[in-house]
């Protein structure tokens, strides 16, 4: 296994537990919240609701701006 | 959030009010507050906001990987709030401020129809048109823009016209008018937390690994790395531009 494998694999790994973890909200067990319930609790201050935006628009001008 | 009828939360720069932004706990009061100029003391206690810190360092990050285009947005974040923070200043309303009835309440599912009207939450089937609106729209825009060469300036338009909208919104817009969410489950909570922190960092380490910051590593691939050959043509770039407007719509709408 090279690095880039091993690389990849690390990426899906951690995609996957994102995935497990809003299947185990979506089940209700091990009192796993939605992620949207996080991110509305998150985004209820200012600075946590624009850090979210500004860090989503930074994504956007990162893959595909300059 | 308060209520309407609560006392109204010491001024954000008096003794742990900073502390309570700094941990992002909402301000109570609306425009009625005063506006103050930042003291020194502010700058450096709202200098010390995760966010501020998060900001700065990848606006010096971006500017250090040679991506000046992006570190300016970057920083004018990292300032903007560090400036709203070091002030204090109220948070300006985008309406009246809705109170959270609790839709629990043993007046059962009857009684739903009525609090979502009284705290502006369209019927589903208006959300429902406006969100098929939304994603036409989408799908219209990101076909066109698609077109244009990754990293022009055309490009480059097309987001930061829609970034920049939907930061300004999440500026003056007030939390989600519906009914708050309750506390979180702190194994709940650290679950989530610790997902997003391992990413961050396996992107951090294979960015790390790289030759150089400016130099992509085939052994050590970033995601944007990985990205490449999805975004070299027109279809790939439209897909993922879909992806990247959806999540902003489900993110400004929370």
């Amino acid at each position: 296994m090279t690095s880039h494998d091993v690389t990849v694999a690390g990426y899906l790994a951690i995609t996957a537990a994102g995935f497990g973890l809003e299947a185990l909200a979506r089940r209700g067990r091990l009192g796993i919240p939605h992620i949207s319930a996080v991110l509305s609790r998150l985004m209820q201050s200012r600075p946590s609701r624009v850090g979210i935006i500004a860090g989503w628009a930074w994504l956007g001008l990162h893959f595909f701006g300059r | 959030m308060a209520e309407p009828n609560e006392t109204p939360r010491p001024h954000p720069t008096e003794a742990g009010g900073a502390a309570g932004a700094a941990h992002g706990e909402p301000r109570a009061h609306e425009a009625a507050g005063r506006a103050r100029g930042p003291t020194l003391a502010g700058v450096a206690r709202a200098g010390t906001h995760p966010v501020v810190v998060i900001f700065l360092l990848s606006a010096i990050f971006a500017w250090l990987s040679g991506e000046h285009v992006q570190a300016w947005p970057l920083l004018a974040v990292a300032v903007a709030l560090l400036v709203d923070l070091a002030r204090g200043s109220p948070r300006p309303s985008a309406g009246p401020v809705p109170d959270r009835p609790g839709i629990e309440d043993a007046a059962g599912a009857a009684d739903t129809a009525a609090v979502g009207a009284r705290v502006g939450i369209a019927p589903a089937g208006r959300r429902f048109g406006r969100g098929a609106l939304v994603a036409a729209g989408i799908l219209v825009y990101t076909s066109l823009v698609g077109a244009f060469a990754r990293f022009s300036w055309p490009a480059t338009l097309a987001v930061l016209v829609p970034g920049a909208a939907a930061v300004a919104r999440a500026w003056d817009v007030t939390p989600s008018r519906r009914p708050a969410p309750g506390p979180l489950a702190f194994r709940g909570a650290a679950a989530w937390v610790a997902v997003f922190v391992a990413f961050a960092i396996w992107e951090l380490a294979a960015l790390l690994m790289q030759p150089t910051l400016t130099t992509d590593s085939f052994a050590h691939p970033t995601i944007s790395v990985l990205m490449n050959p999805i975004l070299a043509g027109h279809l790939g770039r439209s897909i993922s531009m879909t992806v990247w407007l959806l999540l902003g719509w489900f993110l400004v709408t929370r």
